[in-house]
């Protein structure tokens, strides 16, 4: 299985607190069969904005600690950038600021819970004519998506992913039945944890329910590592 | 809206068929469409043509797009302009950003030579920043003003307005244009919006120069055709 949304990086986020918890969380994943595992720790504007450089530097230290032991799992580096029109993602992605997932052309973005995006028509549309292709972070969780908007946002482009704790109930009973229902009618790209604590990822016990395997085992992110223009 | 979960690989997406495609059906049809424009306008000159709809996703933009695309291809200076100022397309011709337009020129932030964009022989006027009054720039002195000046500097204007039953754009802009398309999906239009936005248009004595009829489905054909033809309104 591949996981594209964690926060295992230590010290960067709301995440892992500790190299230690870090650690928990990669071992979790290897016994739960993940094969790779994507660090995508927050970026949001004006409170979480670590420099690439210093996120960089912890998922290296992580890195060489899970090589040291020897564990069967590949990590990877994005983020899980907050969509504002208050600053200029796209040209931060160009000039490095901001991390596509793997050097990829793939931006995991999360929107705001409670409000559309201020620019919804031409939100996806924008980072695609810039080259980048967007995924969208647990999108049952946000209150104002509708089935039509993942509808629209799926025929601008853009690649969904769910958590799997949201599948369990653990957002409520609203947000999972949308999650159901994304999945059934195909609209749903990846399922991933979203851990942020060793006790989360409930990876493997929905994987056990879904019959699309598919949805766990999507890797884009190593094969095409240049960025593609549209 | 019919068939809301439906994501549709083969949408048009704005794409100039008429250049991607030049000898398919499709690209035939805006080809034809044009010729009978061509016809109705040789006793009063059309220079300014608008493109409207009664609902949202009849293919207006698309239509526009292609339109203004087939007079260029006849060798003729053709700017599209997008006065839908509320859920703007236009610019997605060009495969843009919708920045630097038409709202930023009446804004006097940039000049019309800024704004304007050309790709391929075809020109274009996209929105721009957005504007909290939209029809109220829509009915100003500015704008008809700035319209003299497109009219001076290009052959056709080719401007694409909302649909007729969401805002009552359309028919301010009729006030500084020649004559308006109406375009009909066979897809997802209903008889009673067409009739009622037709009704609209005539009450306040637009210009109805025809019907151009899009998202036609040939069942006889494995992959889906759309072909799209022009009717004279009557």
């Amino acid at each position: 299985m591949i996981d594209i949304h964690t926060h295992i990086i230590p010290f960067v986020d709301d995440g892992s607190s500790s190299l230690q918890e870090s650690l928990e969380m990669v071992k979790k994943a290897v016994s739960i069969g993940v094969k790779t595992m994507i660090a995508t720790p927050h970026h949001i504007y004006k409170r979480y904005e670590k420099s690439v450089e210093e996120i960089t530097k912890n998922f290296n230290l992580l890195k060489d600690e899970v090589e040291k032991l020897d564990l069967p799992i590949n990590l990877l580096l994005g983020q899980e950038i907050y969509y504002t029109s208050k600053e200029n993602i796209i040209e931060k992605l160009n000039s490095h600021e901001l991390l596509t997932i793997n050097d990829s052309k793939y931006v995991l973005l999360e929107f705001s819970f409670t409000h559309k995006p201020k620019n919804y028509d031409d939100v996806i549309y924008n980072f695609k004519v810039n080259g980048y292709q967007v995924i969208i972070a647990h999108i049952e969780r946000y209150r104002w998506i509708k089935e039509k908007d993942v509808v629209y946002f799926k025929n601008e482009g853009a690649l969904i992913q769910v958590n799997a704790a949201s599948l369990l109930g653990k957002e409520g009973f609203k947000i999972k039945r949308l999650a159901k229902k994304l999945i059934k009618h195909n609209l749903v790209d990846f399922i991933a944890s979203d851990t942020h604590s060793f006790r989360e990822s409930k990876l493997d016990v929905v994987s056990k329910k879904i019959k699309n395997k598919e949805l766990f085992n999507k890797n884009l992110f190593e094969s095409e590592k240049i960025k593609v223009n549209s | 809206m019919k068939n809301s979960r439906k994501v549709d690989k083969r949408r048009i997406d704005y794409r100039i068929i008429v250049k991607e495609n030049p000898s398919s059906p499709v690209s035939e049809s805006y080809r034809k469409a044009k010729v009978s424009l061509d016809f109705a306008s040789l006793d009063n000159p059309l220079k300014v043509i608008q493109i409207t709809s009664s609902l949202q996703g009849e293919g207006k933009t698309t239509t526009a797009i292609n339109l203004a695309a087939s007079y260029a291809e006849d060798g003729k200076k053709v700017l599209l302009v997008d006065l839908d100022l509320r859920r703007p397309k236009l610019h997605r011709a060009f495969k843009i950003e919708n920045k630097n337009g038409i709202v930023d020129v009446l804004a006097n932030k940039i000049t019309l030579d800024e704004a304007i964009k050309e790709k391929d022989g075809l020109y274009l006027l996209n929105k721009g920043s957005d504007v909290p009054f939209p029809t109220s720039l829509l009915n100003s002195e500015a704008i008809a003003s700035l319209f003299e000046t497109l009219k001076a500097k290009f052959d056709i204007i080719i401007v694409d307005c909302p649909p007729v039953l969401a805002v009552s754009d359309a028919v301010v802009i009729s006030k500084y244009s020649d004559g308006c398309i109406f375009v009909v999906s066979q897809k997802h239009t209903d008889k009673a919006s067409a009739k009622q936005s037709i009704a609209t248009l005539k009450q306040n004595n637009v210009n109805i120069l025809g019907v151009v009829f899009t998202q036609i489905s040939k069942k006889d054909s494995k992959d889906y055709h759309s072909s799209y033809y022009y009717k004279n309104y009557k």
